[in-house]
């Protein structure tokens, strides 16, 4: 009997630079992962940050590091979002869409509910290891899943400080009590190999997080690999097209005849049939 | 019924007075730590014991199997033993004992 292919495991959040990423790399692969990000946290304060461009990782990681065989590195960036009306000129910057992966962090009420409407990103996620300040509601957090976003919990915290590991397990009970479980993924945010656990157990602790035993594994392998297809429509897809196409000449003399009559009267012109000849 | 779990301890620097009396009290505090009173109160054996390197363990410790999520979670979220930095990272889980000596690697990944 053939076995099952073996799923792909994904740490979407390693943070650390310099020969130690090379030690974090190296871990990771040997507690088999398949598939990591490295994260670049921006702070954003209006139009004055630099996005750093993307060139400056790929040095990074060719200068330092020895990537380990099978391991996918990604390369993804974090923006700190507090103030609301800056959220337009994220949206609008073409250094974004160099990385693989863009997520926001979140550290504000407004912040949050204005994100819920317009902005498209492949990853949210909250300060779940602090209190959160404001209340999560079932229609924000279904609206944002709906858009295919993700949210994301990181549990390098939980390992440090016994009181984030209470708020980040109390935060996410919520959570996924409001997403049904959903739409979650689990990271390491880590910055020292040792930080780092293996796919099993972040497996299990996902169970502590009140998830039901079918949408655990999928927080380090499904939902993951969603994100990365969210990432890819944004990025690889052409946003719009317009069709070109000539008017036959009667048409075209219709369309003259019309031209005084307001846009409104033309559009329901055309959506009424046309009556039977 | 009853749960082995193979587990592998590492340390960030070098500690050779870690000794099973050490992993025992480690266990039970990451225990209470997450779960209370209730959860320092679970069953663990502690089967094998073995040093393989001067900040790496291996041990094979049992547990029953209704307590797996909450011993294997504790153990997951700790992070410092005596102020010195760790890691615990579960191997294997198997029903026999026998079972976590072969297949160490191969059930991880």
């Amino acid at each position: 009997m053939e076995k099952p292919p073996r799923p792909c495991y994904t740490d979407f959040k390693l943070l650390a630079r310099g020969p130690r990423l090379s030690n974090l790399l190296e871990t990771a692969s040997k507690l088999g992962y398949e598939r990591v990000a490295v994260d670049v946290e921006v702070t954003f304060e209006g139009k004055k940050t630099v996005i750093p461009r993307v060139e400056e990782l790929d040095k990074a990681l060719k200068e330092f590091v020895t990537l380990p065989e099978g391991l996918e590195v990604l390369r993804r960036i974090t923006i700190k979002v507090d103030n609301p009306n800056l959220l337009h000129v994220i949206q609008g910057s073409n250094a974004l869409e160099e990385y693989d992966i863009t997520a926001l962090h979140i550290t504000s009420e407004k912040a949050f509910q204005s994100i819920v409407s317009t902005i498209t990103t492949d990853i949210i996620s909250l300060e779940w290891s602090e209190r959160l300040g404001f209340p999560l509601k079932y229609t924000q957090v279904s609206q944002i899943l709906r858009r295919g976003t993700c949210f994301e919990v990181c549990y390098t915290p939980a390992i440090k400080s016994s009181s984030h590991c209470r708020q980040i397990i109390s935060n996410i009970i919520q959570l996924s009590t409001f997403s049904k479980g959903k739409g979650i993924i689990i990271s390491s945010g880590a910055e020292h190999p040792l930080e780092l656990r293996g796919p099993l157990d972040v497996i299990n602790l996902s169970c502590l997080f009140g998830m039901k035993e079918e949408h655990c594994k999928a927080t380090i392998t499904k939902n993951c690999a969603q994100v990365i297809s969210h990432a890819r429509q944004r990025t690889d897809i052409v946003k719009g097209a317009v069709l070109c196409q000539f008017l036959p000449s009667s048409a075209s003399d219709d369309y003259v005849k019309e031209e005084g009559a307001t846009l409104s009267e033309t559009r329901k012109r055309s959506r009424s049939p046309e009556p039977e000849t | 019924m009853v749960t082995h779990l193979r587990l592998s301890i590492f340390f960030e620097e070098p500690n050779e007075r870690f000794t099973i009396e050490n992993f025992d009290f480690l266990l039970t505090k990451a225990l209470q730590d997450l779960h209370g009173q209730v959860g320092a109160a679970i069953t663990i054996n502690v089967i094998e014991y073995s040093v393989i390197a001067s900040n790496e363990y291996s041990v094979l410790i049992s547990c029953p199997k209704k307590n797996l999520m909450k011993v294997w979670s504790s153990l997951t979220l700790t992070g410092t033993y005596q102020s010195n930095r760790c890691a615990v990272i579960v191997k294997n889980v198997t029903i026999t004992p026998s079972e976590t000596l072969n297949d160490i690697e191969v059930q991880q990944s």
